[in-house]
């Protein structure tokens, strides 16, 4: 990944490279690049190396959205790694609460959400993935010692939004340090974002040729390069 | 229009064959970042190349009596595009000029661009 800044905007490449691909993957990435009339028209690029999430490292932040303002969020407690950079969390109201964020990206991508969870008592928490109109939700025992809580899978949901968050029941009480999404299936190490995330609504192709080379029956290899302004 | 000639065994490529497929896009960009975009081509354009190697002395004439047929890139041919299995009109060679190598008895090799126009 190349990045280089302008005065006032930022301008990022990436140059992916791909080997062995099989004859519908190399279709999809020509109809897309179609679909774009190569680098004329934007979309939506996931950067494979980031976390999706904005502000994993600030679970206070307005993106982190409870409607009913039921449940509370302070800073400073001690992390797994160390630091005292996990939030306590926790539910005032007398309904089960959902703290969550919303991003604006497909909601039937295979997509990986992780958080690291920890309690004083040992207790059951609750992680929800929701698309526009279905939703999912995976329960892990959490306890004083921290554990990586992940919910992963792809949703059966053709609408083009999605959220994830934390489920808590009327009073509960966590501790929590590094929320994460991937568009994989399963999490890879932490990586914490404030105002900027992994994902990036005004890409473009960077190359006006989509080259690929037929290297073996069924097998196919590319390179090209993909650009995003802010 | 004339056919692009196949090998003895009737492929026209052999791996590996790096193709691209693209349409020229002008953009103009802004100071704040921002940027105005159009295309200045019609429509998207193919374009393999084709490298041949160990052709027979028989096969690498047929490979430069077509090239010669066609004036070099000045006439255009239909090309049996081996991926996607259609035969694509209006296909040029993508050079003036083509090399082939005799390097032993029927061991004959060439490396060329054949590329999608417009007509």
């Amino acid at each position: 990944m190349f990045l280089s800044v302008d005065s006032g905007y930022s301008r990022r490449l990436w140059t992916l490279s791909y080997i062995d691909l099989s004859l519908p993957d190399i279709q999809a990435l020509e109809s897309h690049f179609a679909g774009c009339g190569g680098p004329l028209r934007a979309f939506t690029f996931i950067d494979p190396t980031d976390n999706m999430l904005l502000w994993s490292s600030d679970l206070s932040q307005p993106v982190w959205q409870n409607p009913s303002a039921s449940i509370t969020v302070h800073g400073g407690a001690a992390d797994p790694f160390g630091g005292l950079n996990a939030f306590t969390i926790t539910n005032n109201g007398e309904s089960t609460e959902a703290l969550t964020q919303t991003l604006n990206v497909p909601s039937n991508f295979h997509y990986c959400f992780s958080i690291y969870l920890a309690n004083l008592e040992e207790t059951s928490a609750t992680l929800i993935r929701s698309g526009s109109s279905t939703t999912q939700t995976v329960s892990g025992r959490v306890s004083q010692s921290w554990a990586r809580l992940i919910s992963a899978g792809r949703l059966n949901d053709s609408g083009t939004e999605f959220a994830v968050g934390l489920r808590l029941s009327p009073g509960q009480q966590l501790t929590a340090f590094g929320p994460q999404l991937e568009a994989q299936p399963a999490p890879s190490p932490y990586r914490a974002t404030a105002q900027d995330s992994g994902v990036y609504p005004n890409s473009h192709w960077a190359v006006e040729q989509l080259p690929i080379a037929a290297t073996a029956p069924d097998l196919f290899s590319t390179t090209f390069t993909i650009e995003t302004t802010d | 229009m004339a056919t692009f000639p196949g090998l003895t065994s009737g492929a026209v490529a052999q791996y590996p064959m790096p193709q691209t497929n693209g349409q020229a896009v002008q953009i103009i960009r802004f100071l704040d970042g921002s940027d105005q975009r159009y295309f200045t081509q019609g429509r998207m354009f193919r374009q393999w190349q084709i490298r041949l190697d160990l052709l027979t002395d028989q096969e690498l004439e047929q490979v430069e009596n077509f090239f010669a047929m066609q004036q070099g890139d000045y006439t255009s041919f239909s090309f049996p595009d081996p991926i996607s299995g259609t035969t694509v009109p209006n296909c040029r060679f993508g050079a003036s000029t083509l090399l082939t190598e005799y390097t032993g008895i029927d061991r004959g090799s060439t490396s060329f661009w054949v590329i999608e126009t417009n007509g």
